[in-house]
Formats: structure tokens, C-alpha cells, sequence
């Protein structure tokens, strides 16, 4: 009989809480990103401290940051979560879309405009 | 060849090695076999390193593409007839590129702490076929806007 047939996890299921911490980090990761330019286009003192590499500009500042909260924020919901014996599998894969258009849209310069001026 | 020329190539190359990935994966985790396990997480990890190197690659090459001289792509951009295509189209790119590895990471995740359960547990392997597509389309319009970008103004 098919484990999942009665929406059941396998016997050797591992706790799932993990994985909606990675989720959570990566969400974090990607929004602040899209965070970080749209504050540098509207604040030069921000957007002059986010240029960790001159040649690279503010963009080094944003990947830096953005990786680097998206890391904390997994660490700490790794430890909250890591026992949860299941997660929802579709809404997971809804939340990081989400973040994923959420994300394109905080970086369309049209749209940044709009918030910004 | 002059190394922004070559380190563009390789960029673009790497791109290729992520969709390898993909395809390996990818077939796998939609109707899996008895080798499965092993060429998913094959495929993943290739995908993440590809991801991650990417990124890598593209911000030293942003470096030659923003240059402050004349005749730097960036430049040329702003400067003729077309800003947008800087101010819109690569702003875009340079940005969505850097979101890849976060999803892959989740990917990666998945496949190396819950291989074991991957062979019989459906909905696990159908987020990570999810994730692995959200990876591809997201290098894809990143890879679309650089294509057009580089006819603008090559590197």
C-alpha cells in the first residue's frame, strides 16, 4: 500500500521542519535583496554603504547582506523547527514563488520609481 | 579574445552546466528509477555549484560592464539611445540572477537531508522537481535579458 495514500509519511520519514527552515531562508534572502535596492535608491548614504567592492557597487552590499540574513534567519528557524514532524509540502513551494515574483518586482526600476519618487 | 570577453563566455558557459543538471535531476524526481536517489543528487548539486558560480562569475564580470570609462557596456548604455536597456533590462538581471542559488540551497537541502525517503515519498520529490524549475525559469529570464543586453553592448 502506498504510504501517501492516506496522506501518511513513510516509516523512515525524517522530521520536515528543516525544510520550511531552508524555505524560510531563502525567502529571507531574496526579499532582502529586493529590500535592500529598493532603500538604496532611495537613500544614497545606504546605497554608498552597501558598495563593499567598488567595481561591484551597492550589488556586492545587497548579495552580501541578503545571503547573510537569509543564513541567520535558517540557522535560528533550524533550531526552532527542526523537530516538526511535517510541513505543507504546496504551500512551501507557494511562499518561495511568491518571494520570487515579490523579488523581480522590488528590482523593476518602473516600480522602484514609483515607490521611490 | 580579451579577459572580459573570456570571463562573459565562461558566465554564459556555466549556464550550460546548470541545465545538465536539471535535466538530469529533473527526469528523475517527475518518474524515479532504481539509480535515482544518487543521479538527483547528483544533479542537484551540480545545479547549486552551477548556480553559485554564476553568480560569482557574473559580479566580476559586472565589474567590466560598469567600469567608469567611456566605453564601458554601462556607458554606452546610458549615453545612446537606449538607457533602458541598462536602467530596466540589466538593473533586472543583475538582480534576479542573485535569487538562483537561494532556491537551489533549498533544493540542495532537501535532496542530501531527506534522500533516503525520496523513492517513496511523492510530494517531497515533487517540491523538489518544483524547486528545480523555479531555479531553471529564473536563469532563464536572467540568461534572455543578458542575450539581449550583450547585442546592445557587448562586453
Amino acid at each position: 500500500m502506498d504510504p501517501n495514500a492516506n496522506n501518511e509519511l513513510p516509516a523512515n520519514a525524517k522530521p520536515q521542519g528543516g525544510i520550511l527552515a531552508a524555505v524560510l531562508g531563502a525567502v529571507t534572502a531574496i526579499l532582502s535583496i529586493g529590500a535592500f535596492h529598493i532603500v538604496a535608491e532611495a537613500n544614497d548614504g545606504f546605497k554608498n554603504f552597501l558598495k563593499l567592492h567598488e567595481g561591484v557597487g551597492p550589488l556586492s552590499g545587497k548579495v552580501v547582506f541578503g545571503y547573510i540574513a537569509g543564513l541567520v534567519i535558517f540557522a535560528i528557524a533550524f533550531g526552532l523547527l527542526h523537530k516538526k514532524k511535517r510541513v505543507n509540502i504546496v504551500f512551501l513551494f507557494f511562499v518561495l514563488l511568491t518571494a520570487l515574483m515579490l523579488g523581480t518586482l522590488f528590482v523593476f526600476t518602473p516600480f522602484v520609481k514609483l515607490l521611490v519618487d | 579574445m580579451n579577459f572580459p570577453e573570456l570571463l562573459s563566455s565562461v558566465h554564459g558557459t556555466i549556464a550550460t552546466f546548470l541545465l545538465m543538471g536539471f535535466t538530469g535531476a529533473f527526469a528523475e524526481l517527475v518518474e524515479i528509477t532504481h539509480a535515482g536517489v544518487k543521479r538527483i543528487q547528483w544533479g542537484v548539486g551540480v545545479m547549486t555549484t552551477a548556480a553559485i558560480l554564476l553568480v560569482s562569475s557574473g559580479l566580476w564580470a559586472y565589474i567590466f560592464y560598469r567600469a567608469p570609462i567611456p566605453e564601458s557596456p554601462r556607458s554606452i548604455l546610458k549615453a545612446g539611445p537606449t538607457p533602458w536597456v541598462h536602467e530596466v533590462l540589466f538593473e533586472l538581471k543583475e538582480h534576479i540572477g542573485t535569487y538562483v542559488p537561494a532556491v537551489m540551497l533549498v533544493a540542495f537541502y532537501l535532496v542530501f537531508v531527506h534522500g533516503s525517503e525520496l523513492q517513496q515519498n511523492r510530494p517531497l520529490r515533487m517540491l523538489a522537481a518544483g524547486l528545480l524549475l523555479l531555479a531553471l525559469v529564473w536563469t532563464f529570464m536572467t540568461f534572455g535579458l543578458g542575450v539581449y543586453v550583450t547585442k546592445q553592448a557587448a562586453l
